[in-house]
């Protein structure tokens, strides 16, 4: 303790006063001489001072009756007494009014010094472990308010985020505290059911905002109607944007398929996922044969499922692995391998595996967090075909044309942007993909057959001499060139009506001849009929007509 | 050699798509003979994208080589399969 120390020294006897000033002075001390109760009040402003040093008896009163007042200015400083006399109840009551010690008269200079350098020393320890208690109390504090932040967002989460539906049954365990994992499931446009069980690094706020872009990622994109593996890319370009890159979302994804009789599994970075037939025997285990989103970059993302037939699986389990982090069983870690026998003992139920797991915890209030998640697949293939596909389709009709003229034919994005808008009305993605293939064939066909004039035929000798041709043919575009696109929806009969003319010479409609597999040329107009419920080309007006059945 | 190269399908694989198409498969085809089209993302499919798979298939026959096409949905997997697709590629 380097620094110099102040104490008062409260004595009216002068030459004691100059036995304990020297004595103090010699340590290093800095000493305040004061010799009445008045004159010591006077520096009761000084907040550098460390230590009081006091003599009882004072011509002005006793300094018993400063204590009080001292206490209460300095909590911290330590009250010593100079006194000759033994009287042991008078002392008792100064203990209890907060003096720390007494120093007997006749002063004995060195252990004066040394007794009030020590209590010096102690009164700085003390003080430096009282700023440490009050700094852990303010961070005990502001974990707390991160805690329940934390809580709130993940509660935000669940709330606007996630349905319950039969059949998906899911037990927790959680330590108080927002443990990282979540289950969500959402439907499909196209009736499939997709379920995540996701588990982030860390605990509290740290996961919540790890999961927070996962979770709203995944419904917006199986709300869209993206495929599984492209939820999966869309994930790992969301945590690339928005977590920071020492954070890690280990996740499950399902998708169930009534209409295919599929569920399809992902496991990234999770324990196996069980799976187990009508008698509840234990068929398979599928492994993380991927990383947890965030480790790999999105186009280094294996997107392969493993896929079975619905109807050959009653049960599915899989848990986050929170689940064995503190588990003892006979003083003994639990293995994945344990985990997996007790759940594949009751895999319909839960609440009853991870029961027994918590019983076998050595130290109960040191579990960590547990999420384990069975699907009853009886009851969601009942739910899944109770539940209708939305399909609804737009009340009002509408109509649109568009001329297309000289290089205006060559703009790539038109196609799509004319889907973008018409997707917008509230059609399924499904007919919008339909469109656009449909479109982008009529238009292919007006641009290149219509109006270029190049010979289809070239496509199947060489596909680049095609494309040369095209290249130089589009140097010659002139603005009295056009292709005319017409688009009419009639909400009554659920119909959509895409006609195409041009001002070139048409094309000659040949008899369907049967395209083989390995044919690269000639699908374009067998493509338009098959998705279309009418196609047809008025040679006279140069117009070909279809009509797409939502 | 690699063991397989997996290609990632934009969301609009079409005419538009085609140079793009063909530098990737080319390029992989120098590493490997087992090539992914990966398809999770694609939406929209025209029949020249048709027509580039059976030029890749060509490439890959001169070598031996395969392809599998991963995570074909909706109209694309319809398309492919008019096209009868299944006897110049497997699926996963």
């Amino acid at each position: 303790m380097n620094s110099i120390s102040k104490v008062l020294l409260l004595e009216d006897n002068a030459s004691t006063r100059l036995i304990v000033s020297k004595a103090l002075q010699i340590k290093g001390i800095e000493v305040i001489l004061t010799s009445t109760l008045e004159e010591a009040r006077q520096c009761f402003g000084d907040n550098s001072i460390k230590l009081f040093l006091l003599d009882v008896h004072l011509p002005d009163g006793m300094s018993d009756e400063l204590i009080p007042q001292i206490r209460r200015l300095y909590p911290m400083a330590p009250i010593l007494m100079i006194t000759a006399e033994y009287d042991s109840s008078h002392m008792a009551r100064l203990f209890d009014a907060g003096v720390k010690d007494f120093i007997q008269k006749p002063i004995l200079p060195l252990l004066l010094s040394n007794k009030v350098q020590s209590f010096l020393d102690w009164s700085e320890v003390e003080l430096a472990l009282f700023r440490a208690n009050e700094n852990y109390l303010s961070i005990m504090q502001e974990k707390e308010q991160e805690e329940a932040l934390a809580f709130f967002v993940y509660d935000h989460i669940l709330h606007t985020h996630s349905c319950s539906i039969e059949g998906v049954d899911v037990a927790t365990l959680s330590s108080g505290r927002f443990c990282g994992d979540i289950l969500i499931s959402a439907m499909s446009p196209n009736g499939n059911l997709i379920i995540m069980l996701g588990d982030a690094t860390g605990h509290g706020m740290a996961a919540a905002i790890t999961i927070y872009p996962m979770v709203v990622t995944f419904n917006a994109m199986v709300k869209k109607g993206l495929s599984t593996g492209a939820i999966l890319r869309e994930l790992s370009d969301k945590h690339s944007e928005t977590v920071p890159s020492n954070r890690f979302f280990a996740c499950i994804l399902i998708e169930i398929s009534l209409a295919k009789n599929t569920i399809s599994i992902w496991n990234g970075g999770m324990p196996h996922v069980l799976i187990f037939d009508k008698e509840q025997q234990l068929i398979d285990k599928i492994p993380a044969k991927n990383m947890a989103i965030g480790i790999l970059l999105t186009n280094e993302i294996s997107t392969k499922f493993e896929t079975f037939p619905l109807d050959s699986i009653e049960y599915l389990s899989f848990f986050s692995d929170g689940l064995i982090e503190n588990k003892r069983h006979k003083e003994t870690m639990l293995t994945f391998n344990d985990v997996y026998s007790i759940i594949a003992e009751y895999p319909s139920d839960p609440e009853h595996s991870i029961t027994r797991m918590h019983a076998m915890e050595a130290d109960l209030n040191s579990h960590d967090d547990m999420t384990l998640c069975s699907l009853n697949l009886g009851t969601l293939r009942q739910e899944l075909s109770d539940t209708p596909v939305e399909k609804q389709s737009p009340k009002g009709n509408f109509s649109f044309s568009f001329e297309l003229f000289g290089d205006s034919l060559l703009n790539d994005h038109f196609t799509l942007k004319l889907v973008e808008l018409i997707e917008s009305y509230g059609f399924s993605q499904s007919f919008c993909q339909r469109v656009f293939t449909v479109l982008t064939e009529l238009l292919v066909n007006s641009v290149d057959h219509g109006i270029l004039n190049i010979q289809s035929n070239l496509k199947k000798t060489d596909f680049i001499a095609y494309l040369d041709d095209r290249n130089e043919a589009i140097q010659t575009l002139s603005n009295n060139q056009k292709v005319a696109v017409s688009v009419n929806w009639d909400a009554n009969q659920k119909t959509l009506r895409l006609t195409v003319s041009d001002s070139g010479n048409g094309y000659q409609v040949k008899k369907e001849i049967p395209i083989s597999s390995d044919q690269s040329y000639g699908r374009g107009l067998s493509i338009v009929s098959s998705l279309c419920s009418d196609f047809a080309y008025d040679q006279n007006i140069n117009t070909t007509r279809t009509t797409l059945r939502y | 050699m690699s063991d397989c190269i997996a290609i990632n399908m934009p969301e609009r694989f079409d005419f538009s798509t085609h140079s793009w198409f063909t530098k990737t498969y080319e390029e992989a085809l120098t590493k490997t003979k087992t090539i992914i089209l990966d398809f999770s993302r694609v939406s929209y499919v025209d029949s020249s994208a048709l027509g580039m798979m059976v030029l890749l298939h060509r490439q890959l026959n001169k070598v031996s080589g395969h392809c599998t096409i991963r995570n074909a949905n909706g109209t694309a997997k319809d398309i492919l399969d008019m096209a009868n697709f299944e006897k110049l590629f497997s699926y996963e």
